[in-house]
């Protein structure tokens, strides 16, 4: 086997196994060896991207206003008032309402109004500091609340929807990976304007899931 | 899928109810898929406010069909392919072609003769999320579609054939030509750093 029959059985024995010719050639072949350990790679690394991105909450408001008006909800929501009975009080989780807005908060800080390019680095007077100089003090706040947050929004949906409380969980816990891992991004490249943005996104994200939990306790 | 002990409620008691129309089964059902169903869509149309569009299509799609299915296949496989419907059309809508019918074992010269020159970059271990992310950002529709398909959502050959209407061997032709270009893309961008730094 040639490096030109290598390439054209690759299509069909990438995922199966590779049979004794192919094999034979990889370890013979450093650049047919090298193609096929970068594709494995990709193949590989994408399994690990999570489905993290969360549409906004407008997404299943639409949803659910469009199923009404068909007639594919039956039962009416309950109405639930401000001052509603016994097992149903929201003052406690009042205030997770500045959580939330604090959230977005930090999110549009980050979005600072620099946008240069690598090479106008030097000459741009830096109007806000990367958030890794020193880790950005709005960064840090937010993110030493999350564990006590976290679990106080979780018991307000679990009072108000005790179905709903395993869903944030796994979301809360999805969204907090998401942070980390941009934060990791922003560390490592704190220059770069798309970076930033996917931090600026992930914060957004949490700030719309703690948006949706009061929604649904002050209704 | 949602822990029954937990919540009381598993998908297949929320699918139940939602056939009865109930309103909290469908919000846990949408709340279980969304994010896969939205990150779907987010990758093939790169934005956000279309990718909700299509998102909430496909759950509409989904719950007014939801009387007819009967577990044959698994929820979130069948509201998947609906979702891949959903994003197929609307790349149809604006004239892209996802996948060439007539295209099943092509040998790519180009990316062949570049093989054959040394490599200095080698990828392997090193490739960070963001960087994939943006390079697939950069996949034509086609090779995007079934990347996603089979190395993300981690479907078979032969139910991405089944979703995008083309035979086995053009998905699997497809899948390595997406890879190779993923390499293209991956390799330029650190060649590109490189020279910067």
């Amino acid at each position: 086997m040639n490096c030109m029959d290598c390439h054209r059985v690759l299509p069909e024995m990438m995922e199966g196994p590779r049979s004794a010719e192919l094999s034979t050639h990889l370890k013979s072949c450093p650049q047919c060896s090298a193609l096929v350990a970068d594709l494995d790679a990709i193949a590989r690394e994408a399994k690990q991207l999570q489905a993290i991105a969360e549409p906004s909450p407008r997404v299943w408001n639409m949803i659910e206003a469009q199923l009404r008006s068909e007639g594919l909800i039956h039962a009416p929501r309950p109405r639930r008032s401000w001052s509603a009975g016994p097992g149903m009080n929201w003052r406690p989780f009042a205030w997770l309402a500045p959580v939330a807005a604090a959230l977005v908060a930090g999110a549009l800080f980050l979005m600072n109004p620099r946008s240069t390019t690598n090479s106008d680095q030097a000459n741009v007077k830096v109007t806000a500091p990367p958030v890794t100089t020193g880790k950005n003090e709005v960064a840090k706040s937010l993110l030493g609340r999350p564990p006590v947050e976290d679990q106080q929004i979780l018991d307000a949906v679990a009072v108000q929807a005790p179905m709903m409380k395993a869903s944030y969980e796994d979301n809360l816990r999805s969204v907090n990976a998401y942070i980390r891992d941009a934060e990791q991004s922003v560390e490592q490249n704190p220059y770069d304007e798309e970076a930033r943005q996917y931090l600026m996104e992930a914060y957004e994200q949490k700030a719309m899931l703690y948006d949706m939990a009061l929604s649904r306790s002050l209704r | 899928m949602t822990d029954p002990k937990r919540t009381g409620l598993s998908e297949a008691e929320a699918i139940e109810r939602a056939k009865q129309g109930d309103a909290e089964a469908f919000e846990v059902l949408y709340n279980l898929h969304k994010r896969r169903v939205y990150s779907l869509c987010l990758r093939m149309v790169s934005n956000a406010a279309e990718a909700e569009d299509l998102a909430q299509e496909a759950f509409l799609q989904l719950f007014r069909k939801i009387g007819t299915f009967r577990g044959e296949s698994a929820f979130s496989t069948w509201l998947h392919r609906l979702s891949v419907n959903v994003v197929l059309m609307q790349l149809r809508k604006k004239g892209l072609q996802v996948v060439p019918l007539d295209d099943t074992n092509d040998t790519d010269e180009e990316t062949q003769k570049r093989d054959y020159g040394t490599e200095d970059l080698n990828l392997a271990g090193s490739i960070d999320r963001l960087e994939l992310e943006r390079a697939i950002d950069r996949l034509p529709p086609g090779y995007r579609m079934v990347f996603v398909l089979h190395d993300v959502d981690g479907f078979e050959h032969n139910e991405i054939a089944e979703m995008v209407g083309c035979s086995v061997g053009n998905s699997k032709s497809q899948l390595h030509k997406a890879r190779m270009k993923l390499r293209d893309i991956l390799k330029s961008n650190r060649a590109e750093k490189a020279k910067r730094a």
